[in-house]
């Protein structure tokens, strides 16, 4: 069953410097059932737009927004059932934190004692005795995660960038409450700009690209990682010395199964070598006996997440069409 | 009507009124009351010196011409947190409360404090020019309905103004025109600053009785607040 339709929602966010749009969605159509759902596109590709409309904070200037058939802007019932995480924290106005979680949960027309419970599921009990003034812009958003996870029977959940400038204890918690939150049946959308983390959260994968969604991608962000062209990158204890590493440059770079090396040397005497190569698996392998060879010391290996505009570029480049 | 959408409606207006209390606990409000004090009884004490001879009158007019709109303005921004109307009862809303009523609600709270105000420069004036006794204190009591009145009138509109323009930026462009368009005959009819100068012995709009001019600003207050609760739904 569709949960959150757009209806060529044409709709732009006034987050921006004098309340300026920063970005804007264009004649969307979208239908999602339950499921994780991730967006990906930078605020200026209307990011922002959408999670302000699919919240209700602001109406659609045309088409329409429904969210389990009502229009959450207009119904308030159906915000009820509609958790959020927002790019910018709106909590009701209280002393005290627990006081604000309390505030929020009387207007769902719950009990204002279960506060310090909503905090504790996600280990921030002691945020609750602090002043609403005190909390730093992550804390605030900790705790609006953890009003929007508490959403009973929640038809939707809204969250932007749910692992960005959140202060969470325990971030691992969160995914797989978002897929508990879905297997019950409810839509989880996830806007994020960064393709890591849309890897993380996914079922399916939009990508949104100057206020239109130009791709739907599987969850496994197969499409993302794009290995081919990923780097690996090797990070050098400190006090290796700049020698050996440049020698392991060298020695890398004269390897059949790399077609690129980078290095950056830190002050401490390590640093930071970039390897690509077709084959991923062989890069490693290259990278490690090199690094045995030279007497570098290897601290980790791991690959290189690609950033937006790289996957927008990848994505969206245009195809050769054959004479 | 079923029940269920009535009661969350009730719920709305209550958390309205209480989130409107809450604004107006806010260390400015206090101040708004006592600069606005301290100017109602300066332009009473200076209206006396000069000439005792109407000085009431002549008091009253700066009263209630620039004191009571903009302290009703500044309590009105305060409530409004400085947002559009919309915005400024979203923290609330988000969570299922009806935004008209919560406006409603919030804008309720916000106008028992402005007519409080209204009612106090209104005595206070009075008092100040008068210099006391029995016919003072007379005077005193119908200037600060007057004050009361024209403080309900004045919320409505700048409610109204705060669901316009970025940031709510409409309640000062209808301050504005209140000003300059607020003693004219025709215009002057929808607009609070007529109907009060009618109270006060002035002409008022279209020849308005003083009783049909407490009505207007009564049924101006109410439909300017219902006007912004339909803007904020």
């Amino acid at each position: 069953m569709t949960l959150v339709a757009l209806h060529r929602l044409t709709a732009s966010d006034r987050l921006g410097r004098r309340r300026a749009p920063r970005g804007r969605i264009i004649a969307a159509e979208l239908f999602l059932v339950a499921g994780v759902h991730v967006v990906l596109g930078q605020p200026e590709d209307g990011t922002l737009a959408l999670v302000e409309a699919l919240s209700g904070a602001r109406s659609p200037e045309h088409g329409e927004v429904l969210i389990a058939g009502a229009s959450p802007s207009r119904d308030p019932a159906v915000r009820r059932r509609i958790g959020t995480l927002g790019p910018v924290p709106r909590l009701p106005e209280a002393r005290r934190v627990q006081d604000a979680v309390g505030a929020a949960l009387a207007a769902r027309g719950e009990e204002r004692s279960g506060a310090a419970v909503v905090l504790a599921t996600l280990g921030l009990e002691a945020l609750g005795a602090r002043s609403s003034d005190s909390l730093s812009y992550a804390e605030a958003r900790a705790v609006e995660l953890a009003l929007c996870l508490s959403t009973r029977a929640p038809a939707a959940l809204i969250l932007f960038e749910p692992l960005s400038d959140i202060a969470l204890p325990d971030p691992a918690l969160l995914v797989p409450r978002l897929r508990a939150a879905a297997a019950s049946g409810a839509c989880v959308v996830v806007a994020t700009s960064s393709p890591s983390d849309a890897r993380t959260f996914g079922d399916s994968i939009y990508l949104l690209s100057r206020g239109r969604f130009v791709r739907a991608l599987p969850g496994d962000g197969v499409a993302l990682a794009a290995p081919h062209s990923l780097p690996l990158v090797a990070w050098i204890e400190p006090a290796t010395g700049a020698a050996p590493l440049r020698a392991l440059v060298a020695a890398l770079a004269a390897r059949s199964e790399i077609d690129h090396v980078r290095c950056d040397v830190a002050s401490h005497g390590g640093g930071v070598v970039e390897v690509s190569g077709p084959d991923v698996d062989a890069v490693a392998v290259a990278i490690a006996e090199e690094a045995t060879n030279h007497g570098v010391s290897v601290a980790a290996i791991g690959s290189a997440a690609p950033s937006l505009v790289e996957v927008q570029a990848t994505l969206l480049a245009p195809v050769g069409v054959a004479p | 009507m079923s029940a269920a959408p009535a009661l969350l409606r009730t719920a709305a207006l209550r958390a309205g009124l209480d989130l409107g209390v809450a604004r107006m606990r806010h260390r400015s409000v206090p101040v708004i009351f006592v600069v606005s004090l301290i100017l109602a009884v300066t332009a009473g004490l200076i209206e006396r010196a000069a000439a005792s001879t109407g000085a009431a009158d002549r008091a009253l007019e700066s009263t209630f011409g620039w004191v009571v709109p903009l302290a009703t303005l500044a309590l009105v921004a305060r409530a409004s947190a400085r947002e559009r109307l919309l915005d400024a009862v979203w923290p609330l809303a988000r969570y299922g409360l009806s935004r008209g009523s919560l406006v409603v609600g919030l804008t309720l709270a916000t106008a028992a404090v402005a007519a409080s105000l209204g009612a106090l420069v209104g005595a206070a004036t009075v008092l100040a020019a008068g210099g006391g006794g029995v016919s003072s204190a007379m005077d005193a009591v119908v200037c600060a309905r007057i004050g009361a009145l024209a403080a309900l009138a004045y919320t409505g509109l700048f409610a109204l103004g705060s669901t316009l323009l970025a940031r709510g930026g409409g309640r000062t462009w209808l301050f504005l025109f209140d000003l300059v368009l607020g003693s004219t005959r025709t215009v002057g009819l929808i607009l609070p600053r007529g109907h009060v100068e009618g109270l006060l012995g002035g002409v008022a709009p279209l020849h308005f009785p003083q009783s049909a001019s407490s009505g207007m600003l009564l049924a101006l207050a109410l439909l300017f607040t219902l006007g912004a609760a339909l803007r904020s739904r």
